[in-house]
């Protein structure tokens, strides 16, 4: 991971017309979770006095970024994602996207060639095996899933 | 280039929920699923909405992925070809089942009423009538040759027993009765 890792503090606002804006600062990855959390509200509070839009959401991330890259494949490509489609305990569906799904991932045969994640691919059994070790959760802290049900390109 | 307007606030249909099947370009669904996403964020739905507006998108990304309008189609045709094998004969080649199922020869609007094979239906029946105009009348048929017929066999007999001197008229009356009954 990166040598100069640090806390993103993003603080959210909206305004009248329900437009967001997001104002971003950083600070010492270092600080326990608890001071961290302190110092954006601080932060939040002080920016809440200078702005009239309201103040709807604080967040902290702990960035890390990779020191040494590697040469992406030739065929990468960001604006190809696959979405993948996840069922929870409470048979809701969720979803995550990633970009640039390598060719290795898809159905080789049927219809949905090329189009459709085969979830028998190495990729998938691994990601699959993964939900069920992790508790991951969504933007609301339910449970994401623990069954990959299915997957596909997004455009 | 369109212009993308900002949408905010939607609002899904109450339930319940009616399902419909759709037939769709499988080629579509990479755009679909990329353009649904754009539902996907909180913003874009009114504050009571989003739980409910989200898991809809995400149940019609769900069933284009998941497909099976193919498989439907498949069946019907498969309990086609099981039908017209079984009335007509009909005999079917598997040609290739990747990427697409193909089947020869292939399902024409209509069927000729043409029996293929003597093990079909119609092949039974049609042997079946044969062996009865062949053993009643005598006639001759493509399967079945017996010069005479039962009717001709009892007239035989009828005339035999006319020809004795010593003839039961009720056995006689009953011979006449069965010839005339298989008339």
């Amino acid at each position: 991971m990166g040598s100069s890792p640090t806390i993103m503090i993003g603080i959210s606002f909206r305004d009248r017309d329900a437009n967001r804006a997001k104002a971003t600062c950083y600070c010492a990855v270092g600080l326990s979770e608890t001071d961290a959390w302190m110092l954006a509200g601080a932060i939040a509070e002080r920016m809440s006095a200078l702005s009239d839009a309201t103040l709807t959401k604080v967040e902290l991330a702990w960035r890390y970024t990779v020191d040494s890259l590697g040469t992406p494949a030739e065929d990468s490509d960001i604006s190809r994602k696959v979405l993948m489609l996840v069922t929870n305990d409470a048979g809701d569906i969720n979803g995550l996207i990633i970009p640039s799904p390598s060719a290795a991932i898809w159905e080789t045969t049927g219809s949905y060639t090329g189009i459709r994640l085969d979830l028998l691919s190495a990729g998938a059994v691994a990601f699959a095996d993964m939900l069920l070790a992790v508790d991951f959760r969504t933007a609301e802290n339910d449970q994401f899933g623990t069954t990959l049900v299915t997957g596909g390109l997004a455009l | 280039m369109p212009r993308i307007a900002h949408v905010s606030n939607l609002v899904p249909a109450d339930p319940p929920d009616v399902c419909e099947l759709a037939v769709f370009p499988v080629a579509v669904v990479p755009f679909a699923l990329g353009a649904l996403e754009y539902r996907i964020p909180k913003y874009v739905w009114a504050d009571d909405s989003y739980a409910r507006g989200v898991q809809l998108i995400r149940s019609l990304q769900m069933a284009i992925l998941c497909g099976g309008m193919k498989e439907i189609t498949n069946r019907q045709d498969e309990l086609y070809r099981m039908l017209s094998t079984a009335i007509y004969g009909t005999t079917y080649e598997l040609v290739a089942t990747d990427p697409e199922l193909i089947v020869t020869p292939i399902i024409e609007p209509t069927h000729l009423l043409e029996i293929e094979n003597d093990e079909s239906i119609l092949g039974r029946m049609e042997l079946m009538k044969q062996l009865l105009e062949n053993g009643i009348n005598g006639t001759a048929t493509p399967n079945y040759d017996r010069e005479n017929g039962i009717r001709d066999l009892l007239e035989l007999i009828q005339a035999a027993i006319e020809a004795e001197s010593n003839l039961d008229p009720e056995m006689l009356a009953k011979l006449a009765e069965i010839a005339l009954a298989l008339a």
